[in-house]
C-alpha cells in the first residue's frame, strides 16, 4: 500500500508539468508562435506523450513551426496509432492510401482505418469504403490478415 | 476545410460551413494568431449580427471561426478552427458560460471547457475575458468587413 501511494505521488509530480507543458505547446500554436510549439510538443512527443505525438505530426504535415515533412508526418502519426489514438489512426490510414510520407498501400489504409472506425470515427468509416472500392482481392486478404493480426495480439477493439 | 475538421467527428466541424458568414472576406485575425478567419454564427446566434448592439447571448448559440495559415513561402495551409457554444447559466462563470474548443486541420482537438482536459482551453478565457462584461465576451470584426 505504502509503495503504492509513492509512485501515485511520483507519478502526479511527474505528469502535472506534462500537463503544463502541453498547454503551453497549445497556448504557443494558438498564438501562431509555431517554432515555440513544434519544440515543446516534439520533446513530450519523444517522451511517449501521444496528443504530442499528434500534434507534432500535424505540424510536420502543415510545414508550420518546421520544413514540411511527409515522412516525419506518417512516422509520428503512425506511433499514436500504435498506441491506439483514433485521429492518428484515420490520418495514418490516409496516408497510406495516398500514398503520402509512405509509399501507397491500400491494405494498410483499410487496417488503420478501419481500427479509427471501431474507435468511432465516421471520417473514417466513410474514406474505408472508398479504399475498399480500389482494393484489389489479394490486398483485401492482406488488410484483414493485419486486422487478424492486431485481433489476436488484441482481442478486444482497439479504442482510443 | 471542412474536409479536414471532418476528422474530428465534432457535430459543429461538420455543420457550420452551411451557417451565415458574418465576414464578407477572410481577414487576418491578430487575436488567433494572425491567421486568417471568417466567422460564423448558427441561427441560435443569429444575434451576433448586431455586433456590438448583439447584447447575452441565448444558450444554444454557436460561434465558429474557420482558418487559414500562409507560410513564409506563400503556402496556404488549414488553419485551426475556433468553436465558442454558449450554455445555460451556471456552467461555467469564469467563462461567462461558454465552453470553447479548439480543432486541429488533422481532426485532433485537446480540450474543451467542463470536459475532456478543459484546462487546456484556459487561454481561450483569458483572452475573451478582456470583453466580458461589454460584449458577453465575444470579439467582433473590423466594421468594414462585416457583413
Amino acid at each position: 500500500m505504502r509503495r503504492l501511494l509513492i509512485s501515485l505521488v511520483v507519478l502526479g509530480a511527474c505528469m502535472t508539468p506534462v500537463r503544463a507543458d502541453f498547454l503551453n505547446a497549445l497556448s504557443a500554436y494558438d498564438a501562431g508562435a509555431y517554432g515555440v510549439a513544434f519544440t515543446e510538443w516534439r520533446r513530450l512527443a519523444e517522451a511517449g506523450n501521444v496528443d504530442a505525438q499528434v500534434a507534432v505530426a500535424g505540424l510536420y504535415e502543415a510545414g508550420l513551426g518546421i520544413a514540411q515533412n511527409n515522412r516525419a508526418a506518417a512516422h509520428w502519426y503512425e506511433r499514436a496509432a500504435q498506441r491506439g489514438n483514433v485521429v492518428a489512426r484515420l490520418n495514418i490510414g490516409d496516408f497510406y492510401s495516398r500514398g503520402i510520407g509512405v509509399p501507397r498501400d491500400r491494405a494498410r489504409a483499410w487496417y488503420w482505418l478501419s481500427l479509427a472506425a471501431e474507435g468511432g470515427s465516421d471520417w473514417a468509416r466513410r474514406r474505408r469504403e472508398t479504399v475498399a472500392a480500389a482494393m484489389s482481392p489479394e490486398d483485401m486478404v492482406r488488410a484483414k490478415a493485419l486486422l487478424k493480426a492486431v485481433r489476436r495480439r488484441s482481442p478486444r477493439p482497439l479504442g482510443g | 476545410m471542412g474536409q479536414a475538421y471532418g476528422k474530428s467527428g465534432l457535430w459543429v466541424a461538420k455543420t457550420y460551413a452551411g451557417w451565415k458568414r458574418y465576414s464578407k472576406v477572410a481577414y487576418q485575425s491578430a487575436t488567433h494568431g494572425n491567421r486568417f478567419v471568417q466567422n460564423y454564427a448558427n441561427p441560435q446566434g443569429s444575434r451576433y449580427g448586431r455586433f456590438e448592439k448583439a447584447g447575452k447571448m441565448p444558450a444554444g448559440a454557436y460561434l465558429v471561426k474557420d482558418s487559414f495559415t500562409v507560410t513564409k513561402a506563400g503556402k496556404i495551409g488549414v488553419g485551426p478552427l475556433f468553436v465558442m457554444r454558449k450554455m445555460k447559466a451556471g456552467f461555467n462563470a469564469a467563462s461567462g458560460d461558454w465552453k470553447y474548443a479548439m480543432v486541429m486541420p488533422n481532426g485532433a482537438f485537446f480540450g474543451e471547457t467542463n470536459g475532456k482536459n478543459s484546462k487546456n482551453m484556459k487561454f481561450c478565457i483569458d483572452c475573451h475575458i478582456t470583453v466580458a462584461e461589454d460584449q458577453d465576451s465575444m470579439m467582433f470584426l473590423p466594421e468594414n468587413l462585416r457583413k
